[in-house]
């Protein structure tokens, strides 16, 4: 281990303990362009800087342009250069002297094993010239480089300068640089110099080992509107520009004046510790502070990819003194891996590969080498932190996280404080709030045990825990495929590419451990339809049993990595063989869910149901699939709104189309027996496209059970030719009561029916047949009938109504059957002399008829009797209850039409009779008469009379006829 | 003495929060005025202007011969100029720009290339930087409840950054703190520049959908116009 390397490290471990220290010794500190890790590198952690505090740059000697002579643009380099050349780092940047020779196309090309320069300016060189400056007048060089019309001016924004750090040995050191300025890109304006000067200072700040900056980015992104202080604290290291006109030096404050930030890091790289310093110099901690910690979930792991910033405030000012404007940042994590492997790509044994430490504990760590004291002995230092702007990637990339940007875990913390002196350090560890905090990865399997992939096909896990990997097993049959999709999810559940970069791996379960994906990868993240997915499609000739990996593209793992994972497989169908008219099917499988469409041969079938594990659908035809013979299909599940496909190739059988015997209609249910169903036995013969009937085919028709006659032949038995439509009919005739069973038999085929026959029977019931009515009356009576069928419901028919004998009419003549099966009409009788009979009858179906009698009761055979009411005894305020008599003849049987007379009177009250004397009699206070016809139960309804509120007794009388009498009393007490 | 500090010093912040709260931002011009493109229809037409190959694909391979190139191998989707649909097209870039390893493609990568035309020795890279390899991005998928698809887009924030704006400043601060903070830098992503030139799906101001990204078929629409326009132009 090289002394760098025992320094950093050494310093570091007092970091973890260090609050309120006074530094003494140098340090490392985040904002480096490359920092070292295996395998290319032998050191690990370190930033990558030059192999000397010195190096030199070398000029061209030729001109830059015609508007641009040698010795200006020498003063151009040395202005840009020497703005690197600060008291609080060790670098010295200079000029060495000139190139060998101007450099031009002409002696400039692209050789077998890459560019040639001329021999001084290229890397081997490195000890003599360690940074080339080319002079490139005519742009043929830039052209030569970047493509035909790269130098034209109006590129020069992008190519005015060009760099190129060409050595970077593995001891973690820069060797040598190529510097081209486009001299195109200058003219008559001296802006032009100006701003190309101002690249040409940018571009040594890459060539010299440091990375972009986000502090104030808000003076980039314009949100919140920036203020003149923070544009003066906006490093001359941001990503990218701002464009406020022609030339971008213009749209920032002082453009050739580093700002703290990049003060901070350039000491982080050539760092001058305590008591070091050469004269010109001075420690890069004097009068400074260093902020170092850790960005952490709550589970301990350390949270890459976090900005953490600065803040000051002068030691004894009011709050008011604050400043707005961050003063340095650094990215947490800066130091550690930048790309892990993945067990889908490999390992990453690149340049690329190889940038920061594996060290565990720089996952979340953060370095602010130099905040500048404010005046007076200590000042407070804020920190705070923020996500890197998601366009800072790749070229732009501000941290560790090149490719994408990883959203922090949580919300900001509260802003911490430390009051800091001169050389102090500070240690702070960051807990985002609301982070989050659970790493449930535990049921995820290993590459060696992988764990049995979720039944349902669908699945939510996290890839937690750096380097994580999830791995599952999974059989699949030969002549199918599949389709792994996985979705990165934000800590709400959301689809995001913000978190993690999901890759999908496929091995064959026999794989060697640690092999690369035998069967399929998908190595690049989001190659899906869907935000955040990843997905793999692959096919399996023969059954196989396989291991899945899931992973994060850089190898990373950590609590907010979320994921949605699904397996989109569809295993068998069931049945495999259907006819050629086609039929309905169960595919089998996982990771179906609503809406997925099933295709044959590319042909949609009808799907009548999903679950996450089957999906029923109609199939087409074989005919839709625009074939006459048998074949075997492929059946495909597909999902349209991921693309996601899962294939059963030569799945599904279609028999030969042949003609086809098919029913067409046969009686069913009840039949009556002796009577012609209604619905003829009928069956077609269509030829094997489903279409085309057949015509002349015989076909037999038969009862396999009961006795039958159809009415084609006459016979039990009948034998026809089908028609022009393929058909062949005949109506059936029951025989006896029982079950039938039918068949029709022709060469392509049998069809059957089954239906019950029954003897019908029918009856008609009179509700009252006999009914009497007192001689010489005229008397109207409801007739009712009620009429049955046992094969049928009877309501709704039509009943005749007719006189058979004697004086009786019937109104309505004809009446209709009610939902309880009873018709009924209104019989006006009479008169009739006693013992007379009037007859009537009602008829149903015309010949199911009930007879209804009337006969008359001579007046002497008339009684009356009381039913109810009889005996009341009520209070003066009270109200007597009808009485109700029937009139009768003397076999008692009802009369109808009978007229009671009726007789009242009302007694006053009086006491009970004395012990002596007469009784006295009581004064009449009513009296009344009057009669009332007996109804056709013989019943009639009387009110006793009273006086309200007297007390009194209520005597009544009743006679019907010549022998018809009774007496009833009634009592009101007082 | 650290201790009572700290409880000083929250008291402080609670005083100096709620100043800040209370305090309106005034704006002070401070830069220059823009001039130039003024939109990112400008740009994208400005680099299409300076491109001699353009199409979009996606990267099949990444090869690194040793031989001072790095060969980009793209399957071209939809060709404008310079290239055919369908056949495969290599750029062949300096070695240099791929200083450090830093990868500048990833295989799969989907992107809308505005190609310099090769120099002699075969090299070539996008106008404008990487600018000019400008990112097609997936859509969204559609949702059981029943949410419409999006189809993919091409994402042009750093297009929308090269766009030319006044540089102004406030006189004081807003201060960003907490989510606040992140807020603004995830709202940021769209203020870079001019307004978006094709706002997809639910609008501009949808999170999910943030400005400055415009439909494939608008954005190769646009390019196939241009293109037309330049050969029929007398």
């Amino acid at each position: 281990m090289r002394l760098r390397e025992v320094n950093w490290w050494f310093r570091r471990g007092f970091f973890v303990v260090a609050c309120w220290l006074v530094a003494g010794a140098e340090v490392w500190a985040g904002g480096p362009r490359w920092v070292t890790g295996p395998p290319y590198f032998t050191q690990s952690g370190t930033p990558v800087v030059w192999y000397t505090n010195s190096p030199q740059y070398f000029t061209d000697p030729g001109n830059l342009s015609a508007s641009v002579n040698h010795a200006a643009a020498d003063a151009l380099v040395a202005a840009a250069a020497n703005v690197w050349n600060v008291p609080t780092a060790s670098l010295a940047l200079t000029q060495g002297g000139l190139l060998a020779e101007h450099v031009s196309g002409a002696n400039t090309f692209l050789g077998p094993s890459g560019v040639m320069f001329p021999a001084d300016v290229a890397s081997s060189n490195y000890q003599a010239v360690q940074i080339a400056v080319i002079y490139d007048s005519d742009g043929s060089i830039t052209d030569l480089l970047l493509g035909n019309g790269a130098s034209d001016p109006t590129s020069c924004l992008q190519n005015g300068v060009t760099e190129d750090v060409d050595s970077i040995v593995p001891a973690g050191y820069i060797e040598h640089a190529v510097l081209m300025l486009n001299g195109r890109c200058t003219g008559s304006d001296p802006a032009q110099q100006t701003q190309m000067q101002y690249q040409l200072m940018r571009a040594f700040g890459r060539v010299l080992g440091l990375g972009w900056s986000q502090t104030n980015d808000n003076v980039f992104t314009g949100s919140p509107q920036p203020t003149f202080n923070q544009a003066m604290y906006w490093p001359v290291m941001h990503p990218i520009d701002i464009l406020c006109g022609k030339y971008t030096y213009q749209c920032m404050p002082q453009p050739f004046v580093l700002r703290p930030d990049d003060l901070s890091a350039l000491a982080e790289l050539y760092f001058i510790a305590q008591g070091t310093a050469p004269p010109g110099k001075m420690d890069s901690g004097l009068n400074a502070n260093l902020m170092t910690g850790q960005v952490q979930f709550p589970n301990g792991q350390g949270m890459q990819g976090v900005n953490v910033l600065a803040r000051r405030w002068a030691q004894f000012t009011a709050p008011s003194a604050i400043e707005d404007w961050y003063t340095a940042s650094s990215v947490s994590g800066f130091i550690f891996r930048q790309s892990n492997g993945n067990p889908v790509a490999g390992a990453d044994t690149s340049f690329a590969g190889s940038q920061g430490t594996e060290g565990q504990g720089e996952e979340g760590y953060y370095l602010i080498e130099r905040v500048p004291m404010l005046p007076g002995g200590w000042q407070v230092v804020f920190l705070e932190t923020e996500p890197i702007n998601p366009l800072y990637t790749g070229a732009y990339a501000v941290g560790p996280y090149v490719s994408n940007t990883v959203e922090p875990s949580g919300s900001d913390p509260m802003v911490e404080e430390e009051v800091l002196v001169s050389y102090a350090w500070s240690w702070w560890t960051f807990g985002q709030i609301g982070a989050a905090s659970g790493c449930n990865a535990g049921g995820d399997g290993t590459e060696s045990s992988p764990a049995a992939a979720n039944g349902l096909g669908w699945w939510a896990a996290m890839l937690c825990g750096y380097g994580h990997s999830a791995w599952s097993s999974l059989s699949v049959k030969g002549g199918r495929s599949l389709t792994v999709e996985v979705t990165a999810e934000d800590e709400q559940g959301f689809a995001t590419t913000a978190k993690a970069m999901p890759v999908i791996g496929i091995w064959n379960a026999t794989d060697a451990l640690g092999s690369l994906p035998g069967v399929a990868g998908a190595g690049e993240a989001f190659n899906g339809q869907g935000t955040g997915m990843t997905t793999l499609t692959t096919s399996f000739a023969q059954a196989d049993q396989l291991r899945i990996a899931i992973a994060d593209e850089r190898g990373d793992g950590r609590p907010d990595f979320n994921y949605q994972a699904r397996v989109l497989y569809a295993d068998s169908v069931s049945p495999a063989a259907v006819r050629s008219a086609g039929g309905v099917v169960t595919i089998t499988g996982m990771g179906f869910r609503t809406g997925n469409a099933v295709l044959v041969n590319g042909v949609a079938a009808t799907v009548s149901s999903w679950t996450a594990n089957t999906i029923v659908a109609r199939v087409p035809s074989l005919n839709a699939l625009g074939s006459s013979t048998a074949l075997t299909a492929d059946v495909t599940v597909e999902d349209l709104s991921t693309g996601g496909t899962t294939v059963m190739t030569q799945a599904l059988s279609y028999s030969a189309p042949v003609p086809a015997l098919s029913l067409l209609s046969a009686p069913s249910g009840t039949v009556i027996v002796g009577q012609q169903a209604g619905v003829p036995f009928a069956v077609q013969v269509l030829g094997g496209d489903g279409v085309t009937p057949v015509v002349g085919k015989a076909v037999t028709f038969s009862a396999t059970a009961g006795t039958v006659t159809f009415a084609a032949c006459g016979a039990a038995v009948c034998t026809l030719r089908t028609n022009a439509q393929g058909i062949a009919s005949t109506f059936v005739t029951a025989g006896a009561a029982g079950a039938i069973a039918l068949q029709a038999v022709g060469v392509d085929g049998t069809a059957t029916a089954l239906f019950n026959a029954v003897v019908q029977v029918r009856t008609a019931v009179a509700v009252q047949a006999m009914e009497y009515i007192a001689a010489g009356s005229t008397f109207g009576w409801t007739a009712q009938m009620g009429i049955a069928d046992n094969t049928v419901s009877t309501v709704g028919v039509a009943v005749n109504w007719q006189t058979i004998s004697g004086p009786v009419v019937e109104s309505p003549g004809q009446s209709l059957a009610n939902a309880a099966g009873v018709a009924e009409t209104l019989a006006t009788v009479g008169p009739l002399a006693g013992g007379a009979q009037a007859v009537f009858s009602g008829c149903a179906w015309t010949s199911v008829c009930a007879e209804f009698t009337v006969r008359g009761v001579d007046a002497a055979a008339l009684r009356v009797a009381v039913v109810s009411g009889g005996g009341q005894t009520i209070s003066a305020g009270g109200s007597f209850s009808p009485v109700v008599v029937q009139v009768t003849d003397a076999a008692s049987h009802p009369v109808a039409g009978a007229v009671v007379g009726i007789y009242q009177t009302v007694d006053a009250w009086q006491p009970a009779c004395p012990d002596r004397g007469r009784c006295p009699i009581a004064p009449v206070l009513a009296s009344s008469q009057g009669s009332a016809t007996s109804d056709a139960n013989g019943l009639v309804t009387v009110m006793p009379e009273q006086i309200s509120g007297v007390a009194g007794m209520t005597n009544l009388a009743l006679s019907v006829g010549t022998q018809g009498f009774v007496a009833l009393s009634f009592q009101t007490v007082p | 003495m650290s201790h009572w500090l700290r409880v000083s010093f929250g008291l402080r912040v609670l005083v100096l929060a709620s100043g800040l709260a209370a305090g309106v931002a005034c704006a002070q011009t401070a830069g220059v005025t823009a001039s130039g493109p003024e939109t990112v229809v400008d740009i994208l037409r400005e680099f299409s202007g300076q491109a001699a190959v353009i199409f979009a694909g996606q990267v099949l391979a990444v090869r690194q011969p040793g031989t001072g190139v790095v060969e980009v191998e793209f399957r071209v989707d939809e060709a404008i100029r310079g290239c055919s649909t369908g056949a495969p097209y290599v750029l062949r870039e300096w070695d240099g720009l791929w200083v450090g390893g830093a990868p500048r493609y990833r295989v799969g990568q989907r992107l809308l290339m505005l190609l310099h035309a090769p120099s002699a020795a075969g090299m070539s890279s996008p106008v404008g930087g990487l600018d000019g390899a400008i990112p097609i991005r997936q859509g969204s998928a559609a949702t059981e409840s029943g949410g419409a698809a999006q189809p993919p887009y091409v994402d042009l924030r750093w297009l929308g950054a090269r766009v030319p704006r006044k540089v102004e400043y406030a006189a004081q601060p807003t201060r960003r703190v907490g989510a606040a903070a992140r807020a603004a830098v995830v709202a940021a992503e769209g203020c870079v520049g001019a307004a978006p030139i094709v706002v997809m799906g639910g609008g501009g101001e949808s999170s999910s959908v943030p400005s400055q990204q415009a439909s494939v078929d608008a954005v190769m629409g646009m390019l196939k116009g241009w293109e037309r326009a330049q050969h029929e132009a007398p």
